[in-house]
């Protein structure tokens, strides 16, 4: 099993909070509203594993939008929420209009999820990448929803690799009401993953 | 005044990364603090010029962290590092008498940049 | 037999001209380089115009940040951006005729950019799509245009930019002329005697005249100048790229034109205004806007002090004949 010694993930979570905070600003923008963004864990997790993990809810439904990542560093990206703290973000920039069906409100609630989702992972690998002298593509967002470990193992699945384990990011986004906890999942193949601390150490040794 | 400059930041990569921008210039000598505490008391012990703080700590910003710098009669110059350039956070610190704010990832050229405004 | 896979150009720019959303290409410049049939069909802006402009220049009053951080990240690193219609206004300003949206104003836009690769040059592909078409959701943009209004960078009354609008566009365009080296002056407008309007005449009157005031500084002023609400009967003027003596002209002509004109029959007071002018040039040291604006508050002050209805720049009244403007 993959471990981060406390220098990696020392440095992991350096990166992570300034790209997460380059995605803090550019939300507060888009929702025009003061938004605050933190890493208080890093960890690499076998998907097994997820299972085990108390910070995760198997029978709740989570939204989940991602990028694939190709180049120097081949895998994807996704950003994870609950529904409800999706529900929550959403429901704080589009407000509540009654004339709003349900089906109406989830379709809104997507597009504006995507776009966040969007901002957040395009910051976050445009530090990471920079940071550790990488360079990546992207491809453009994508929605879903459904219990969490039937999205990973979708994700794990299109992607047709044997590494299993993910760089799980836990994030926390504090907008003026509320705080919301998700996760940024890095899922990368054992030679990006290679790769990644390789440009790690190199960063850190000067 | 002196040569001593304090960069508190809770972690170690990034005084690490900030230790790198000033390794050119022998002139200067760097102190490290991780977290609030240590600060004060290497801040009053060495008497640095000047002071780095990184905004996002637990317990206590870099603005508070400032502010109890000075309220204990610390005068140095004190400069924000932060990957959060959100306007909010530029005028808190701009209030407390930051002399100026460097954005995440700090790079040679912004140090330099600094040092050469003093 | 028709060949499957026609070879022409002709055949492909037809499809580029027909599709029925908005397409073009912006290079690392920022400059166009395609604008398909549906941009001009909505912004009345063919491609012949606007080959080789940037946005900025064809929609000069447009300042949206979240577009300006996508365009970037699509030309420096690559990276795909999507702005909704339901977190962004619009990115090209295209007025909605269709009377079924004349409470939008605006058309809401879903707009993808994608990075575009020629050669060794990452460009952006821009795809504009109507997101007001969708009938079912003429509710929900109205309650959107409702929220917007909050952070608006609009004066509701005149409809000219508001004080909000002027902070943003200083910020960005003080440092910009210090790296380009031009000269940006700014003139702040007060309308005199403007509380005796009201309180003869009514608030209704006195917003009238707010309202022509803002007219007539549109017809005098050059297409890029900046002209905002800065307060009550407060504007500001931001004029670029011109000697500090024509823009006193042009300040001058401005007020003259008030002075000349008649609103309507029932104020038979006379309108005019005082200007204070203040100024930065590439041979002055970096100023902040708050401090250019104090400049011109500090010579608007004298004008006012010297019997009103003149314009004053380095503590002199501008007198000019501005026919040769």
């Amino acid at each position: 099993m993959m471990k981060l010694t406390a220098e990696q993930e020392d440095a992991l979570i350096e990166i992570g909070n300034i790209g997460m905070s380059k995605a803090a600003k550019q939300l507060s923008v888009l929702l025009n509203s003061p938004i605050k963004i933190t890493i208080p864990k890093i960890s690499f997790i076998p998907l097994k594993e997820i299972a085990q993990d108390e910070t995760f809810d198997l029978e709740q439904i989570y939204i989940l939008v991602s990028q694939r990542v190709g180049k120097d560093l081949e895998g994807c990206s996704a950003l994870v929420f609950r529904r409800e703290h999706a529900n929550i973000l959403t429901l704080a920039v589009i407000g509540v209009a009654p004339e709003f069906t349900q089906k109406e409100a989830r379709a809104y609630e997507q597009e504006a999820m995507l776009e966040i989702g969007n901002v957040i992972i395009t910051s976050c690998i445009s530090v990471i990448t920079k940071m550790v002298s990488q360079t990546v593509e992207l491809s453009l967002p994508i929605y879903n929803e459904d219990k969490l470990l039937d999205l990973l193992r979708e994700l794990f699945n299109s992607m047709n690799q044997s590494n299993q384990n993910l760089l799980a990011i836990s994030t926390k986004l504090e907008t003026q009401e509320d705080n919301l906890t998700g996760h940024l999942f890095l899922i990368l193949t054992e030679s990006s993953i290679n790769a990644l601390l390789e440009g790690i150490r190199k960063l850190t040794s000067g | 005044m002196n040569n001593k400059i304090l960069i508190v930041d809770d972690s170690a990569t990034a005084r690490k990364l900030f230790k790198i921008c000033l390794a050119e210039n022998a002139d200067y000598e760097v102190i490290e603090a991780n977290a609030w505490q240590p600060a004060i008391e290497l801040a009053k012990l060495h008497a640095p010029f000047l002071i780095f703080l990184d905004y996002n700590m637990p317990e206590k910003s870099g603005g508070e962290i400032a502010k109890l710098m000075q309220e204990q009669g610390i005068t140095a110059r004190f400069v924000l590092l932060t990957a959060n350039t959100q306007q909010s956070i530029i005028d808190e610190v701009t209030a407390l008498g930051f002399f100026d704010v460097i954005e995440k990832p700090v790079t040679v050229e912004h140090v330099k940049a600094l040092l050469d405004k003093l | 037999m028709a060949k499957p896979y026609p070879d022409d150009d002709t055949f492909y720019q037809h499809i580029f001209n027909t599709i029925p959303v908005g397409v073009l290409l912006i290079r690392a410049d920022h400059c166009i380089c395609a604008w398909n049939q549906w941009m001009t069909n909505n912004t009345q802006i063919n491609a012949k115009e606007a080959l080789g402009q940037t946005i900025k220049s064809l929609f000069p009053n447009t300042v949206n940040l979240r577009f300006d951080w996508a365009l970037d990240m699509v030309l420096t690193e690559g990276y795909p951006q999507i702005l909704s219609s339901i977190l962004n206004k619009y990115v090209i300003p295209i007025p909605l005729c269709n009377k079924a949206y004349s409470d939008l104003g605006m058309m809401y836009q879903n707009v993808e950019i994608l990075p575009f690769i020629h050669g060794d040059e990452i460009m952006a592909l821009i795809i504009i799509k109507d997101a007001s078409e969708n009938t079912r959701l003429t509710h929900t943009l109205i309650s959107m245009a409702a929220r917007f209004e909050k952070s608006s960078l609009l004066d509701a009354l005149t409809g000219l930019y508001n004080r909000r609008f002027l902070w943003k566009y200083l910020d960005r365009e003080l440092p910009n002329a210090f790296h380009e080296h031009y000269t940006v002056v700014c003139c702040m407008f007060d309308l005199d005697h403007f509380k005796m309007i009201n309180d003869k005449y009514g608030h209704r009157s006195g917003d009238d005249v707010l309202v022509f005031f803002s007219e007539m500084a549109k017809s005098v002023l050059r297409p890029h100048d900046v002209f905002v609400r800065y307060g009550g009967e407060e504007f500001i003027g931001i004029f670029c790229r011109l000697k500090v003596e024509d823009a006193a002209k042009l300040a001058n002509r401005l007020r003259k034109k008030l002075e000349a004109a008649t609103l309507q029959e029932k104020i038979t007071i006379k309108l005019t205004c005082s200007g204070g002018i203040s100024y930065w040039k590439p041979s002055d040291a970096p100023m902040t806007p708050e401090q250019l604006v104090e400049k011109a508050d500090t010579q608007l002050y004298i004008a006012k002090s010297s019997g009103r209805n003149c314009i004053v720049m380095d503590g002199m009244k501008q007198n000019l004949n501005e026919d040769s403007f």
